[in-house]
């Protein structure tokens, strides 16, 4: 097991406990992810906060509910956070808020912390470059599932495709991802 | 289900793994994996591991500082749910209470062996060292059986009571959940079928307790076996009404007391 994970449960079983500095310490480690993953579903800063703050929350109160056997914990709050920030996104959307898509509407700091910007970004990168060998279609597509959680008949309607051409760019997209970036590499 | 090209599960397993499935195609993914589709399984490993690098897409930002002080501030000491939550004793899922009478026998031969390894040890110190390890597992093994004794004597008991919990409108007909509740101890044994959540979501299992909702925890179910879950503090048959099961978003609903999502199962406690 990698050691980072045998990290990472050790924490989360303090915070389980009501250990507030493992609390502390693994959001220092995964803020910045989860952060820039809400941001980029929700375009605002207020909002992208308010989705990171919800997850910590529920992280706190419900750690016990994660279940190694289902993933790594980062995997487990990436879902937690993702699920927030689409479900903040849609009840934004229903008053109207979440106009815009194209552009961040608030100006955002990158990552300053040399070595956190290093390891976020490093994967980040590659992962990015996998993306832009992609077809264009298959990258819309994934971008869309992912950071705006549509179902896949409304991303049909949205980019004018057959639905079982938007399913068939889905399964090849994530599948050359994979081919892309063996496992091996995602640290 | 008319599915017969790899292809075909490799799309749903794609649309699975990403959340995005429209209602019919996910419910032929959680009929599938029910079924124990070994492909479909391995596909959605597949392709959670890669739907998960697409978090390492978003551009790279700094959150703001004071955000770390507004959320350490609202999880210090007296804010904190889960502080009155019941203890939930979690179970491998495909494990049953059935398995109690196997558990100990594993445990008897567990414990015979490690007597043969002290005994077989040579060296004064050594020995002192490894009975003391030894009278330690074998105290720990006590313990465990003890515990476990508990848990089967809960089958046995005359006031035991089962409660079948089946689905609602909003549920799965095929999910099914038989709970057995003993007043006495307020514990449950609650074996559950069929219960994978469709992909970003949990099911939460709640008792209503007077009229009010309170979490029992998470179902952690993958469909392709059954689920059993041992609680204590259910609750005091004078006020425990029923249990109920919710659909929540992944993580459960945001708070102890309250379901946030559909309920799709529930099952009235007799006589309470």
């Amino acid at each position: 097991m990698d050691p980072s994970q045998t990290d990472d449960r050790a924490l989360l079983e303090r915070v389980q406990q009501g250990d507030e500095q493992a609390l502390a310490a693994l959001y220092d480690r995964y803020t910045p992810l989860l952060y820039s993953v809400a941001l980029r579903i929700l375009r605002r800063t207020a909002d992208a906060e308010d989705a990171v703050q919800d997850a910590w929350l529920q992280v706190w109160r419900r750690a016990s509910s994660y279940d190694p056997g289902r993933g790594a914990l980062a995997a487990w709050l990436l879902t937690v956070v993702r699920t927030r920030a689409l479900d903040r996104y849609r009840s934004l959307a229903s008053r109207g808020r979440a106009e815009s898509r194209v552009e961040p509407e608030d100006q955002v700091a990158p990552i300053e912390d040399p070595t956190r910007r290093a390891s976020q970004t490093q994967l980040g990168g590659r992962v990015r470059e996998a993306l832009a060998q992609l077809t264009a279609q298959q990258r819309q597509v994934l971008e869309i599932a992912y950071f705006e959680g549509l179902p896949q008949t409304e991303i049909a309607q949205r980019i004018g495709a057959p639905l079982g051409t938007v399913k068939s760019w889905t399964r090849q997209g994530l599948s050359r991802l994979r081919e892309l970036l063996p496992q091996e590499e995602w640290v | 289900m008319g599915l017969s090209t790899r292809d075909e599960i490799q799309e749903l397993a794609a649309g699975y793994a990403l959340g995005v499935l429209d209602e019919a195609d996910r419910r032929r993914v959680e009929s599938l994996l029910a079924s124990g589709d070994a492909e479909l399984e391995a596909a959605l490993r597949d392709f959670g591991d890669a739907a998960a690098l697409m978090a390492h897409a978003a551009p790279p930002v700094e959150a703001p500082a004071a955000l770390r002080a507004r959320v350490l501030d609202a999880a210090r000491p007296g804010r904190r749910g889960a502080a009155q939550a019941p203890r939930v004793v979690r179970l491998s899922e495909r494990r049953s209470p059935a398995s109690a009478a196997w558990t100990w026998g594993w445990m008897a031969a567990a414990a015979a062996l490690a007597v043969a390894t002290f005994v077989s040890w040579r060296g004064a110190e050594q020995t002192r060292v490894q009975l003391a390890e030894t009278r330690e597992r074998l105290a720990q093994m006590e313990r465990t059986m003890a515990e476990e004794r508990r848990w089967a004597e809960l089958l046995g008991s005359p006031h035991t009571r089962q409660v079948r919990l089946t689905a609602t409108p909003a549920g799965d007909p095929r999910m099914t959940a038989m709970a057995m509740y003993d007043p006495q101890s307020q514990r449950a044994i609650i074996t559950f079928e069929h219960m994978a959540a469709p992909a970003g979501h949990d099911y939460e299992l709640w008792a209503i307790r007077d009229g009010r909702p309170a979490s029992l925890g998470l179902i952690h179910g993958t469909g392709d076996g059954p689920v059993v879950m041992r609680l204590e503090g259910v609750g005091a048959v004078e006020t425990l009404g029923a249990f109920a099961v919710s659909l929540e978003a992944a993580g459960g609903a945001p708070t102890d007391d309250a379901p946030g999502g559909p309920v799709v199962m529930v099952g009235a406690v007799a006589g309470s």
